[in-house]
């Protein structure tokens, strides 16, 4: 059985149902993309993962059919330099939830087959150490919109 | 004390007084403090030395080109997945705001593309239009872009773990550089950038540049 602690129960209640069954101990929250620029044949995808269990887990991977490679990417500042780099794994702690979005975490998308169009939809598969494979719709935005995505949340603070 | 000798001392302190006076309101004026931003600010400004780009038309693009107008400068490349679309979509904004404060007649915007290999010019017009369209691209050889880059601290370099891939990444400083009308490097924002944050600091920065240069 689930214990959903009541800080996340807010954030449960506001997220969109994942795809998942009831007993997974992952929660996916608004899973999104940027529209591809034109041009553009990468892109990468973003939301906040969110562990409703007691154990941790960590997400290992992703795949799809959106583009050749899909993988897991990193930000790190160094020197005033951004530099990003694949990493294995995202960990997801009961309590910390993981957020993927710009500037830091996300899932790269490498050689898109097709531009993302805003207002699509694509699918991934998310696949976890213990919870398993989840699948999710991951819906495309236009560049504006990011705003409301990086201030939906802040959970870093109650990370440390 | 004669006469003579009073209206002389009167007179030198008159002088003296208004000398001070018009001292001071000239020592004053200036000393308004340079202003505290979200960055680097030059109170003394660097001249720009030249350069050779192409830019987004094809065209020769050189340090003149900077003359009588406020430039927002950022390195980046087209094929950057993230930070770059980031920081544009936010100088976009700023580009917006200073429109809808009429503050846009001498402003550009500009992305150097440290990725000449992948970026050709008519790639980095379609891309930055996209993004607003004032904004305008520049690229060229490395030894320039370098010659460009060195005089804001801007590096980049291949990600070491994609070297030899096709699909390589670069890391690169996400600094916005800002040159004044005068092609000199005026002050440097540092990310996180948030648009209001910029548009309030180049309003101080051309407040301040106004009232040195009046």
């Amino acid at each position: 059985m689930n214990i959903k602690l009541p800080a996340l129960s807010l954030l449960l209640a506001l997220s969109a149902p994942a795809f998942a069954a009831d007993t997974a101990t992952i929660k996916v929250d608004k899973p999104w993309a940027r529209e591809s620029p034109p041009t553009v044949t990468n892109g990468a995808a973003y939301m906040t993962l969110v562990n409703t269990g007691k154990e941790a887990d960590r997400l290992v991977g992703a795949s799809g059919e959106v583009s050749a490679t899909v993988e897991l990417h990193t930000h790190l500042m160094e020197d005033g330099v951004m530099k990003m780099r694949p990493i294995k794994a995202i960990e997801v702690n009961p309590g910390e939830p993981a957020v993927l979005r710009p500037g830091g975490l996300h899932i790269m998308l490498i050689g898109l087959k097709k531009p993302l169009m805003a207002g699509e939809n694509f699918p991934l598969r998310l696949r976890f150490e213990k919870a398993g494979e989840i699948p999710v719709e991951v819906k495309v935005r236009k560049m504006e919109s990011e705003d409301s995505a990086q201030q939906s949340h802040h959970p870093d603070h109650k990370a440390q | 004390m004669t006469r003579g000798k009073l209206i002389i001392l009167i007179l030198a302190s008159a002088l003296a007084l208004s000398l001070g006076l018009w001292l001071g309101q000239r020592l004053i004026r200036p000393s308004v403090e340079s202003p505290t931003i979200s960055g680097i600010f030059l109170p003394e400004p660097k001249a720009i030395e030249d350069f050779t780009l192409s830019d987004q038309t094809g065209q020769p693009f050189h340090r003149d080109r900077f003359l009588g107008k406020w430039t927002f400068l950022y390195f980046g490349y087209t094929y950057c997945p993230d930070v770059c679309p980031l920081t544009l979509v936010e100088l976009a904004k700023v580009q917006r705001q200073l429109a809808r404060d009429n503050l846009d007649g001498d402003t550009a915007y500009m992305l150097i593309s440290v990725d000449p290999e992948r970026d050709t010019p008519q790639r980095l017009g379609e891309y930055t239009r996209y993004f607003n369209p004032k904004f305008t691209g520049a690229t060229g050889a490395p030894e320039e872009l370098n010659k460009l880059a060195r005089q804001f601290g801007v590096i980049y370099m291949r990600a070491p773990d994609s070297e030899n891939k096709a699909n390589y990444s670069i890391d690169h400083s996400s600094t916005v550089i800002l040159i004044d009308p005068h092609a000199h490097l005026h002050a440097i924002f540092t990310p996180p950038h948030k648009p209001e944050t910029m548009v309030s600091d180049f309003r101080k920065i051309r407040g301040y540049h106004r009232s040195k240069n009046n």
